[in-house]
């Protein structure tokens, strides 16, 4: 059973990281770690690669850690001199407490509330709805993450105000949910009351995901999640939702409008508000009726004239 | 949708074998990233070449959902794999391990080349030469 871990932690060249890390490796039995950047970006073209990196090799603790730290030592001041740049400077050691890594991550997700009666829960945590809540179970993983993105909250919430003002306070049919990603959209489209939708997304991973999240959420009878392409879809959908990228959104502007029926709504997402206006020109033919914003996202909900 | 970054991580492991101890635990959970997730996914992309240390890179993203990336192993373990050696030499420039051959230079910067930050082929040579010397391994 091992306890706690000590990490050695060595500055060397770029050049010298491959080289370090065979080592480490070698030694320890573990793999490395090489960079850790805590961003706020957009884009990673703008990230500049450090002339000096910082390799952390991992071992258990024990009464080794010692003579392995020597070993260290000595490679460094064995191999260093042969990239240009080196400058020797002695291994770096830390404790580090052992933790049940495979959960913890946990804590970091939690039930939260979008709009008035949707609740999104990862599926570990309890809940106690209360009366009227809508509660959309998924697991957070690569291609999804809270849902308490701004993004997918803003088309929540529109869904939702959408489903208050119609008939029955039911979201009318149908609805069409355009690159679904996790189903997130559509599983509350069918709590909200919808019984005929189609969710489609070009990426078959994601439509394997999101089958898993319908059939999770007990909805799988009403949706139907597929990769058809949008141009091979009927028209006539009471409403359309596309969380996507304005880019996106203004290519296939011709499509979405037309698979909207007459006097239903269109919710689309995805759009920095610098693009607002780009993606509201994209869509001559149908009314804003609202564009909530949230950060740097834009949504808008347009409606198409009887 | 285009997603804020908020973690950009790199890491070597030997392919097929992630598990939620150092140095992935860690890197990952100060992301708040579904490891299990990371480490399912990244076992079934590298089975084939199970053990071999393999670079990952990995971005997280605003929402804690993550992609990565794998890229060629590293110079140090091609040229081993090339010369059918177990480690490198412990005193490089004293005892010599092996000698590659100007043409295995050639093939290991060829397959390194999309991952190296080199201007060319020759330049990348230099940058795999330099890597083996560093290991005990002559050129011929």
């Amino acid at each position: 059973m091992i306890t706690d871990w000590a990490e050695i932690a060595c500055d060397v060249p770029a050049e010298m990281v491959d080289t370090l890390a065979d080592f480490l490796v070698e030694l320890t039995g573990n793999g490395v770690g090489v960079d850790n950047l805590h961003l706020d970006t957009f884009t990673l073209d703008t990230l500049e690669d450090t002339s000096i990196k910082t390799v952390k090799g991992y071992l258990p603790l024990d009464d080794s850690l010692e003579d392995m730290r020597i070993k260290v030592e000595q490679f460094l001041a064995q191999h260093g001199p042969d990239f240009p740049g080196f400058v020797y400077t002695p291994p770096v050691v830390t404790i580090i407490k052992n933790e049940d890594w495979a959960n913890n991550w946990k804590v970091h997700f939690k039930p939260v509330r979008i709009g008035k009666r949707l609740v999104i829960k990862p599926t570990w945590e309890e809940y106690h709805p209360v009366e009227g809540d809508l509660v959309i179970q998924i697991d957070p993983g690569m291609a999804f993450g809270t849902g308490a993105h701004p993004t997918t909250k803003m088309c929540l919430e529109s869904l939702e105000r959408i489903a208050f003002a119609s008939e029955g306070a039911r979201l009318p049919d149908p609805v069409l949910d355009v690159g679904t990603g996790s189903g997130v959209l559509s599983i509350a489209a069918a709590l909200l009351g919808a019984t005929e939708i189609a969710a489609v997304d070009i990426d078959p991973e994601a439509i394997r995901v999101t089958q898993e999240n319908l059939e999770l959420n007990g909805v799988d009878g009403v949706v139907e999640a597929s990769t058809t392409d949008l141009s091979q879809l009927p028209d006539g959908y009471a409403v359309v939702v596309a969380n996507i990228l304005a880019e996106e959104l203004v290519r296939l502007s011709d499509q979405l409008t037309s698979r909207v029926a007459p006097g239903g709504w269109l919710i689309l997402s995805g759009i920095l508000t610098e693009k607002e206006e780009f993606v509201r020109a994209g869509f001559p033919a149908l009314e804003l009726v609202e564009n909530p914003r949230e950060a740097e996202w834009s949504c808008l909900t347009l409606r198409k004239p009887l | 949708m285009a997603k804020k970054i908020t973690g950009y991580i790199k890491l070597q492991v030997p392919a097929g074998k992630a598990n939620p101890s150092p140095p992935i635990g860690p890197a990952l959970g100060q992301h708040g990233v579904n490891i299990m997730e990371f480490c399912k996914a990244f076992n079934a992309k590298t089975q084939a070449d199970e053990g071999t240390i393999t670079p990952v890179v990995i971005t997280v993203y605003a929402d804690r959902s993550f992609t990565f990336i794998t890229k060629t192993p590293p110079a140090p373990i091609l040229i081993k794999k090339a010369l059918g050696l177990q480690s490198g030499s412990a005193t490089p420039n004293k005892t010599k391990v092996g000698k590659l051959t100007k043409e295995q230079v050639r093939e290991i910067a060829t397959k390194k080349m999309p991952d190296l930050n080199a201007a060319s082929l020759e330049a990348a040579m230099k940058t795999i030469e330099g890597t083996a010397r560093s290991m005990g391994v002559e050129i011929a």
